[in-house]
């Protein structure tokens, strides 16, 4: 008992808070000084490693002690009005950090490239999920000096069906499904390309790419040929007024720019909605589909950081409200 | 005169004045508290400080050694401020050291000697080696050498006359109490730190690039944790709010909060905290004389600090942060290659390559670390060179108004004349500049970088 006592009066001291602060900021910045990535070291024992995992929940505990105790101190000092002032910033600043611990020790996450028709299932659930429709929300048409307005009309959504409902899933914010968030983090085209000769089709697939917002390029190349494809958006009409000129693109008909590879060697550059023609080969695009790259995350510690975050935000004037009354408090004394 | 024998002077004077105006504060303030035999560590410091000198001396040059240095004076920066913080925070009446205090006089005197070696020691043979090389590209070495040891001899003849007036030294010593002495030896440190001559002066860019890397990652990680989708799908307008803070301003303002907020709470606290109280049996006058004494010696102790605070926001307002070197040499990011070609984004949240400031680029291939750089020049025209020339040690370049000057001999280079190989100038890359990006061609820049390497064999003829 006596032990315990020794431990929570040494916990709760505002030096022992202090020194732990010092001994984090020292290695910090020491890492940092000779080997750079400090924060990422930081994070991936965070994850992993005990040596840094037990002292920063010892920091989060001592912390926590410490408002309790001076809580308890200004209340008896200044009463429960200027509590009120003083204890929101220290409490968001608690439950932000904690909220960072139980992010960084029990984040579990997963990228996915979906289309349509793909099974979505986390690798820690058994629930999976059939994306049964993507919806691009893209603009039918874009100019390229109007980029900064955007290339969607509305946010794109995903609908994942299970057997009983269906789930909307956007970009932002994302939508929790049985404990689990799913956002969309990144959209692209994925047209179906076709290979081909006289003979008949080589090889026919869909092809993910990241050629949004134009004039993106990407590349991709086909098992078993010796081909490089670079392509882009090509512009529908380039529009011209005085000095200035601007490029249209179609985003839900569009065309191509494409560039074809041998090794080193460019054998073949032009621009198609349909189709190319090179060595004897026909590259065809058809059928334009979505992908989407879907994060999905298990966090039970998100909603500490967005509390944490709001707390801190109305916190730091209330302390100011605080300091000013206090000062003239003093003043009028 | 030439400019080289000038910045080996004003080198050596730096330098200088930083050692003498610690010895003359030190002393006095040792004289003031009686323990003047603790100076007889520091002169240790000195005389070993002396010797790791006398050795660099005949270490081969090396970016590599000298980078090492600049982090080592960085760090002993950060340790020196650290412990001014812990002092000032002791001063406000916070018991830190606790039981530490009995063992402390045991370990006073090596941790004194061992101190001034870390405090003096990386910055003297870092600027020795700066003017090492200053003399050895002008073939002027006993001119540049005999410049720099001048000034540095200078402010000790300075020092030392001074340290003669009795009074003068007692007054020094009721200014300065441990905490103000080791906000002193850090302020010294960050607005004298560089050791690159007048290309940067001060250690601000150094501990404002830390910091916008620290409060980059942090906010990124935040974004992570939030579900912040990537770029495309935010608005353009949404993308630059989160670009803010990753910008330089937001770096700039952290760093001028951190520095700044020891000595204000100090301040702070110096004016509000009662003085304490003489024990009961004083009373009338002399009770008074020594609530007196103690407000007065309370004020004499904030002066320094007031001082301090200036000192720091004027060198932020003076040259906005990044800019308060002459030179402003940014470091360079990462780049990697995508299949055969780097490609470098025109815009992104934490860099526009066309507002007229220099951008650099490192990309490692093998053992060699290749930079580039890249600037607008003034006809709105990319120029996208090789952080090196033909000539000089590759240690790249800052920009200056209307110029890139190289950083191993100083010539300046007029920006618009980027592009046209030979002399002094970056070499130039052949690249691709399309509405979205700089496209450069990987086997070009390995092509070029052997020119470079070719220039590395020239130098060790010179050695």
């Amino acid at each position: 008992m006596n032990l315990l006592r020794k431990m929570i009066n040494l916990l709760s001291s505002k030096v022992f808070l202090i020194w732990l602060i010092a001994i984090w900021v020292v290695s910090y910045v020491s890492y940092a000084v000779w080997s750079k990535e400090a924060f990422a070291f930081f994070m991936i024992g965070l994850r992993k490693n005990p040596a840094i995992q037990i002292p920063y929940a010892v920091f989060l505990l001592s912390l926590l002690l410490n408002i309790i105790r001076g809580s308890v101190s200004r209340f008896k000092k200044r009463g429960l009005f200027y509590l009120s002032l003083w204890i929101i910033l220290p409490a968001g600043i608690f439950v932000f950090l904690a909220g960072y611990f139980i992010s960084g020790t029990l984040r579990q996450s997963q990228w996915l490239l979906i289309g349509e028709g793909d099974i979505v299932k986390p690798a820690w659930s058994d629930k999976g999920y059939a994306v049964r429709k993507i919806i691009p929300s893209l603009k039918e048409e874009t100019l390229n000096t109007e980029m900064e307005a955007g290339i969607f009309a509305y946010e794109p959504k995903v609908i994942l069906s299970s057997r009983e409902k269906d789930f909307e899933v956007g970009a932002f914010p994302p939508k929790k499904i049985d404990g689990t968030y799913y956002h969309i983090l990144n959209f692209g085209l994925a047209p179906s390309v076709r290979l081909s000769d006289k003979k008949g089709l080589l090889n026919e697939g869909y092809t993910a790419l990241r050629i949004l917002p134009p004039p993106s390029e990407d590349s991709f190349e086909m098992p078993a040929y010796p081909y490089r494809f670079s392509i882009r958006l090509a512009p529908e009409r380039i529009l011209k007024k005085g000095d200035l000129t601007a490029k249209l693109y179609s985003l839900k008909s569009p065309s191509y720019e494409v560039v074809v590879y041998k090794g080193q060697d460019i054998i073949f550059e032009g621009s198609s909605k349909e189709g190319i023609n090179f060595d004897g080969l026909t590259l065809t695009f058809f059928d334009l589909t979505y992908w989407v790259l879907l994060d999905i995350v298990k966090n039970p510690g998100i909603i500490a950081i967005i509390v944490g975050l709001f707390l801190i935000s109305f916190g730091i004037p209330l302390r100011v409200i605080g300091f000013v009354v206090r000062v003239r408090g003093n003043a009028l004394k | 005169m030439s400019p080289f024998i000038i910045e080996a002077f004003a080198v050596g004077i730096k330098e200088g004045i930083k050692l003498w105006v610690v010895w003359l504060i030190l002393t006095s303030l040792l004289k003031g508290k009686e323990k003047t035999g603790l100076i007889l560590p520091f002169y240790l410091g000195i005389v070993l400080c002396s010797v790791l000198t006398t050795v660099s001396f005949f270490t081969p040059p090396s970016p590599y050694i000298r980078e090492m240095f600049a982090r080592l004076i960085g760090y002993t920066f950060f340790l020196f401020f650290l412990s001014s913080v812990v002092a000032i925070y002791q001063e406000t009446g916070t018991d830190l050291i606790g039981t530490l205090r009995s063992k402390a006089r045991l370990i006073l005197v090596p941790a004194i000697a061992i101190s001034t070696v870390f405090y003096f020691s990386p910055d003297i043979i870092g600027s020795t080696m700066f003017i090492r090389e200053m003399a050895m590209m002008k073939e002027k070495y006993l001119a540049t050498y005999m410049s720099g040891a001048f000034g540095f001899a200078l402010p000790g003849i300075i020092a030392l006359s001074l340290s003669k007036n009795k009074r003068l030294m007692k007054s020094l010593s009721g200014f300065f109490g441990i905490s103000q002495f080791l906000l002193l030896l850090s302020i010294l440190k960050l607005i004298s730190g560089g050791i690159k001559g007048f290309a940067e002066l001060s250690l601000l860019p150094a501990v404002q690039r830390g910091l916008m890397k620290f409060f980059h990652d942090v906010v990124h990680q935040t974004f992570v944790f939030l579900m912040v989708p990537d770029h495309p799908l935010l608005k353009i307008t949404v993308w630059n709010f989160i670009g803010i803070f990753f910008g330089p301003n937001i770096a700039m303002a952290v760093t001028l909060i951190l520095l700044l907020t020891p000595p204000v709470i100090f301040l702070y606290l110096s004016i509000i905290s009662p003085v304490p109280e003489p024990s009961e049996e004083v009373r009338g006058a002399e009770r008074r004389k020594i609530k007196s004494a103690g407000i007065s010696d309370r004020r004499k102790k904030s002066v320094p600090v007031v001082f301090f605070i200036i000192v720091i926001i004027m060198f932020y307002f003076s040259g906005r942060g990044e800019t308060i070197s002459r030179l402003y040499n940014p470091k360079p990011l990462p780049v990697i290659e995508d299949k055969g070609q780097i490609i470098i984004p025109l815009t992104d949240p934490s860099m526009n390559l066309f507002d007229g400031r220099l951008h650099k680029f490192s990309f490692v291939k093998g053992e060699d670390v290749i930079n580039m750089l890249i600037v607008k020049k003034p006809d709105g025209t990319l120029s996208v060179c090789l952080d090196a020339c033909e000539i000089c040690l590759p240690e790249g370049y800052g920009q200056t108004e209307g110029y890139v000057t190289c950083i191993y001999c100083m010539t300046p280079i007029p920006i618009e004349t980027l592009g046209r190989p030979g002399g002094c100038n970056p070499i130039p890359i052949k690249t691709e500049i399309t509405e979205k990006d700089v496209r450069i061609d990987v086997q070009e820049v390995l092509l070029k970088w052997g020119d470079v390497k070719t220039g590395t064999s020239a130098q060790e003829a010179i050695k």
